[in-house]
């Protein structure tokens, strides 16, 4: 089966050629839900953006790869088609509906926008209402404006403003972040249902291993631009291999355990001060002068590691 | 609480600030050198009994506290007094000039909030190009021009030297021209008073235009709007524009008693017979009646305006308590 969403070779870079993404592959079938995790500036959601065409900040370009979905290239298309792909046949759904929200628009104009950006223009009324539905909002919300709804309420919206019209492939970023705890739950559901009642493809960003647990069928972990390790979900939790997903995983708060969680020492380095080699050996138990420092280490069998096989006692267990 | 109610909450509270503003006027004005009498009287030497004669027909013989509650009590039944220059009272002369008042600046404030609002936002979508760049010389040039000074360089150039627009008036003195060809000699003669008067307020409001909409452009709601596969050009109008409103009403409801400022001034510079140039007439004349008159219509204007604006300002963002 051809993959709905398929990634390959994407980097992102500045205009002075900084690397944001780097050599990115992915794929994302229908009516599957990909993980894509690592800490903040792992360059996560530079890959959404590219997917969509959209950059939050000028100077920011793919400089090289290919983005296909449903076999077409995104990345060569002219913009206008580029924008009739958006909202119609990929929707995103962003981290804090609060300033994703225009808060001078009712929450049913921001459905509408979405139908009447791609020409659909009758029945609008009948239409966000049963988008409304979908999201478990009544018809009434559509006169609400932002500052009415709650924060569980407004993401809500922003869901069923991007599945709409129905997309093939639904990008969440941090969809769950900016809210209480009690609200999450209730809105990772409905992403689930979502996926599962129109055969949705779901990329998933987010830092948060429970919710990656809770919702993926198969995850990719991100570091500093590349992905350092892609498995199934129940696979990567029971043996994750690679150094830096051994320590994302001990880094998560455990109830049943006394001892403070895992600090993983260092952070993720800046665009302009990448390293040479394995972009995580500074930070690597294992890592050693050569290969790790000297050469990138390549993708194979779902894992980026030069010291795999060290890595399988647990990297960290020394420290 | 409903805008209705607000609205007139607003209103009562308009009440005491104009008469305050009446009696400080007033208290003003009978505190500067001079009276009328001397003014209508001239330097002409006039016999001592005559001008006790008019100051006593005129009331100016009792104490200033006398005077204003008698002032008061007039303004409370709607006379607005009668005019020593003119000879007429002073409502039908004001009446009688408002309306070429009302076209000026209402010209003035329509042209200006129409191109003001296009030029703001056509330079904040290319933030940095040369449209852009453009604007914000203008803007700035336009800005710190005033408008008597450019009036009188229009007539120089436009009525002077190359001929083709009239210097003076709102109109010909004699005869106009029936149907569309009235219609297009009155634009003749708006064309360039207008335009004096508007240019401040072109530049004022593209430069708050352009500031808030560069502003919103970079809102994260806008890049969701983006990734709905909304234009531009609908994110300008639906977004930015919305967004930016509040600010921009802001801004030219404020304005509203420099814009009649400016009114005095390029009525003067173009012989346009409206309230500003009955009001330096009046100055110049000393006629008091006129003068509390039209300062009092100023500031009501101003106050009406401001109550606008923050009308407006609630209809377009709820959240404004």
């Amino acid at each position: 089966m051809s993959a709905l969403l398929d990634i390959a070779g994407l980097t992102v870079a500045l205009a002075d050629g900084a690397t944001l993404v780097e050599d990115l592959s992915l794929a994302v079938a229908r009516g599957e839900t990909v993980g894509l995790v690592g800490e903040s500036g792992s360059g996560k959601t530079m890959t959404a953006h590219a997917v969509l065409g959209l950059f939050p900040a000028p100077g920011i370009a793919v400089t090289r790869g290919h983005i296909r979905l449903e076999g077409t290239d995104l990345a060569t298309l002219p913009p206008a088609a580029r924008r009739g792909v958006r909202g119609r046949r990929i929707g995103m759904v962003f981290q804090d509906p609060s300033s994703y929200l225009d808060p001078l628009l009712t929450a049913g104009r921001h459905i509408g926008e979405a139908f009447r950006a791609h020409g659909v223009t009758d029945r609008l009324p009948a239409r966000v209402a049963a988008a409304l539905a979908s999201v478990d909002l009544p018809a009434s919300a559509a006169a609400r404006f932002p500052h009415e709804l709650s924060g569980g309420q407004r993401q809500r919206v922003l869901i069923a403003a991007a599945l709409a019209l129905d997309p093939a492939l639904l990008i969440a970023d941090e969809p769950t972040t900016a809210l209480d705890v009690t609200v999450q739950a209730g809105i990772l559901d409905l992403l689930r249902r979502a996926a599962r009642a129109r055969g949705l493809g779901v990329l998933l960003i987010t830092h948060d291993l429970g919710v990656v647990a809770e919702t993926c069928d198969r995850v990719a972990v991100m570091y500093a631009g590349r992905i350092v390790e892609q498995n199934d979900v129940r696979a990567l939790f029971a043996a994750p291999r690679h150094p830096y997903t051994q320590g994302l995983l001990a880094s998560v708060l455990d109830p049943g355990r006394d001892a403070p969680p895992f600090a993983m020492p260092g952070g993720v380095p800046a665009a302009h001060a990448m390293p040479r080699g394995c972009r995580f050996h500074p930070r690597c138990p294992l890592a050693l002068p050569d290969p790790c420092a000297a050469a990138v280490p390549p993708f194979a069998g779902g894992l980026a590691c030069w010291r795999a096989d060290a890595a399988r006692a647990g990297a960290w267990a020394a420290a | 609480m409903g805008l209705l109610g607000y609205t007139l909450r607003r209103l009562l509270h308009a009440v005491p600030l104009l008469l305050a503003v009446a009696v400080l006027n007033f208290v003003l004005i009978a505190a500067a050198p001079g009276d009328p009498v001397t003014a209508l009287v001239g330097d002409f030497p006039a016999p001592p009994d005559y001008v006790a004669k008019v100051r006593l027909d005129y009331g100016l013989d009792q104490p200033m506290p006398v005077r204003l509650a008698r002032y008061l009590g007039h303004l409370a039944r709607g006379d607005l007094g009668y005019s020593f220059a003119n000879r007429a009272p002073v409502a039908s002369l004001v009446a009688e000039r408002l309306g070429a008042t009302l076209k000026l600046t209402g010209t003035a404030l329509g042209v200006a909030s129409l191109l003001g609002v296009a030029l703001g936002l056509a330079a904040a979508r290319r933030a940095g190009g040369l449209l852009d760049r453009a604007v914000r010389l203008g803007a700035t040039a336009a800005y710190a021009m005033p408008e008597f000074w450019l009036g009188q360089l229009f007539i120089l150039a436009f009525a002077v030297w190359l001929g083709w627009l009239p210097s003076q008036g709102d109109g010909p003195l004699r005869g106009a021209a029936p149907g569309w060809a009235g219609v297009i000699e009155g634009l003749r003669y708006l064309l360039l008073p207008a335009t004096a008067l508007a240019l401040r307020y072109i530049a004022l409001i593209a430069r708050i235009t352009r500031a808030r909409a560069v502003e919103v452009l970079r809102a994260e709601f806008v890049l969701a709007a983006r990734a709905r596969g909304a234009s531009e050009a609908r994110i300008l109008l639906d977004h930015v524009l919305r967004n930016a409103a509040p600010a921009v009403l802001t801004v030219i409801g404020y304005n509203a008693g420099f814009l009649l400022a400016g009114s005095a001034l390029t009525e003067t510079v173009f012989g346009w017979p409206g309230i500003g140039r009955l009001l330096f007439d009046s100055i110049a004349a000393r006629d008091t009646p006129t003068m509390l008159a039209i300062l009092l219509m100023v500031s009501a204007t101003v106050v009406l305006a401001n109550l606008v604006t923050d009308v407006l300002h609630r209809l377009l963002d709820r959240r404004v308590a």
